[in-house]
C-alpha cells in the first residue's frame, strides 16, 4: 500500500516536473519569438546599464600571446617615432629644401589583372612589336607591375614606399605603369646605411649595399668589418637627403657575423615593409621653384 | 529563497562577464551550479531555478533570447526525471 502511494506520489511530481518545463518553454518560446528590435533593445540597454557601472578595471585581459604581439607592435612603433624624432631633431631645418616630395599612390596589380592591360600602357610598345603584357611581365625579373607610370611622373630607381617603409624600387617605366622590384627580390640592389640611437639622438653608420635574399629577408654587403654593426640596428635608405628628412626604413638588422679574415660584415636584415601591401606610394622629389627663388633666376 | 540566491549570484555573474572578459564563463558556471543543485535536490523548483539562470545568462550575452533558457530548464527537467525515476531519489514539491 505504501509502495503504490510512494508510486503515485513520484508519478504526480514528475508530472509537476513535466508542467514546469512546459511553462518554462512557453515564456522562453515567447522571449525568443518577441521581434528582434525588442529584443535587441533589451540585450543591449541591460549591457549599457551594467557597462556604465564603475569598475575598477574594466580593461580587457587578451590572451597571452596577443599581449605579447601587442606590446612587441607597440615596441616596434615607439622605436620607429623615436628614430624619425631623432632624425627630424638632427636634419630639420628651418630653411626649406630645394626638393619637396611627393607621394603618387600606386597600386600593385595582379597577374590576372595584367591580361587586360593594354600593351602599349606597359612600356610603351605598340602590338606591331608582338609583345603582350604577360610575356613583358614574365620576361622581367621585376615580378610586379604597379599602375603608375610616367604620365604620373614615375620613373627609373624611384622608391616604392609603404608608409615610410621602403617596399622596392621601379626598375621600368611604361606611359601608364611601371615594373617594381621589391627589396626581397634577389636581384634588388640598394645603397642604404646603418643607423643607431643613442640616447635619443640618431647615430648614422656605414654604407652599404642591401640586396634581397629568396627567403624573403635582405642581406647587407660591404659594410667593412672596421665599423661596429649590431643587432637592432636600423636600415636606412641612402641618397634620399634633401628630399626628406624623416629616414626611409628599410628594415632592422637580424643577423650580423664577422666570418674570421673576412674584410666585410655578414648582414641579415628584416626587411620593415609588408611584402603583401598591395598600396604603394611612389616617392617622387619636386624641385620647390618658388620657394627658393628658382624661377626667378631662369 | 533558493530563487532569489541563485538569480542574484547570476546577475552578478553576468555583470561580471560583461565588465570583465576574463571572467566570460561566470553565468555558465552558476548555470552547471544550478544543474548540480537540480541533481542533489531535485524537484520542479530546480528547473525554474535553472531557468531563471539561463535568462540571465541570455540578457548578458548577445545570444537569442530565451535560448539559454530553454536549454537549461530542459537539463535540469531532465536531471530531476532521471534523478527521480531511475535513482529513486525522493522529488521534492514546489
Amino acid at each position: 500500500m505504501t509502495m503504490r502511494k510512494r508510486s503515485t506520489s513520484r508519478a504526480g511530481q514528475a508530472r509537476q516536473a513535466t508542467r514546469t518545463l512546459m511553462a518554462i518553454l512557453a515564456v522562453a518560446g515567447v522571449l525568443a519569438l518577441a521581434p528582434e528590435a525588442l529584443r535587441s533593445r533589451l540585450q543591449t540597454s541591460i549591457r549599457e546599464w551594467v557597462a556604465a557601472v564603475p569598475w575598477p578595471d574594466a580593461s580587457p585581459v587578451a590572451p597571452e600571446s596577443s599581449i605579447a604581439e601587442a606590446e612587441a607592435k607597440l615596441r616596434r612603433r615607439n622605436e620607429e617615432l623615436e628614430l624619425a624624432l631623432a632624425a627630424a631633431e638632427h636634419e630639420s631645418s628651418a630653411e626649406a629644401s630645394l626638393l619637396a616630395p611627393r607621394l603618387v599612390q600606386a597600386r600593385v596589380v595582379g597577374r590576372l589583372a595584367r591580361r587586360y592591360l593594354d600593351p602599349a600602357d606597359l612600356l610603351g610598345v605598340g602590338s606591331n612589336d608582338q609583345i603582350g603584357p604577360e610575356s613583358l611581365v614574365m620576361q622581367s625579373d621585376a615580378p610586379q607591375l604597379v599602375d603608375r607610370g610616367s604620365d604620373r611622373g614615375a620613373s627609373e630607381d624611384q622608391l616604392l614606399l609603404v608608409g615610410r617603409h621602403v617596399w622596392g624600387k621601379i626598375v621600368e617605366v611604361g606611359p601608364r605603369t611601371a615594373l617594381a622590384r621589391p627589396i626581397t627580390d634577389r636581384r634588388y640592389r640598394g645603397v642604404v646605411q646603418l643607423a643607431r640611437l643613442e640616447q635619443g639622438a640618431l647615430r648614422r653608420g656605414p654604407r652599404g649595399l642591401l640586396e634581397g635574399s629568396s627567403d624573403g629577408t635582405c642581406r647587407i654587403r660591404l659594410v667593412e668589418t672596421v665599423h661596429a654593426v649590431a643587432v637592432d640596428d636600423w636600415v636606412l635608405a641612402e641618397g634620399a637627403e634633401g628630399l626628406t628628412d624623416l629616414p626611409l626604413v628599410y628594415g632592422r638588422v637580424t643577423r650580423a657575423e664577422h666570418v674570421a679574415g673576412a674584410p666585410h660584415w655578414e648582414i641579415g636584415v628584416a626587411p620593415a615593409a609588408d611584402q603583401e601591401a598591395t598600396r604603394l606610394s611612389i616617392l617622387i622629389g619636386e624641385a620647390r621653384r618658388e620657394e627658393t627663388g628658382w624661377a626667378s633666376l631662369q | 529563497m533558493g530563487f532569489v540566491a541563485i538569480t542574484a549570484l547570476a546577475c552578478c555573474a553576468a555583470v561580471l562577464e560583461i565588465r570583465a572578459p576574463q571572467f566570460a564563463l561566470s553565468v555558465d558556471l552558476v548555470t552547471v551550479g544550478a544543474l548540480v543543485w537540480a541533481w542533489l535536490r531535485p524537484a520542479p523548483a530546480t528547473i525554474v531555478r535553472a531557468a531563471a539562470v539561463g535568462l540571465v545568462g541570455d540578457l548578458a550575452s548577445e545570444s537569442r533570447l530565451g535560448i539559454g533558457m530553454t536549454a537549461a530548464a530542459i537539463a535540469a527537467w531532465a536531471i530531476v526525471s532521471v534523478r527521480g525515476r531511475w535513482f529513486g531519489a525522493r522529488v521534492d514539491g514546489i
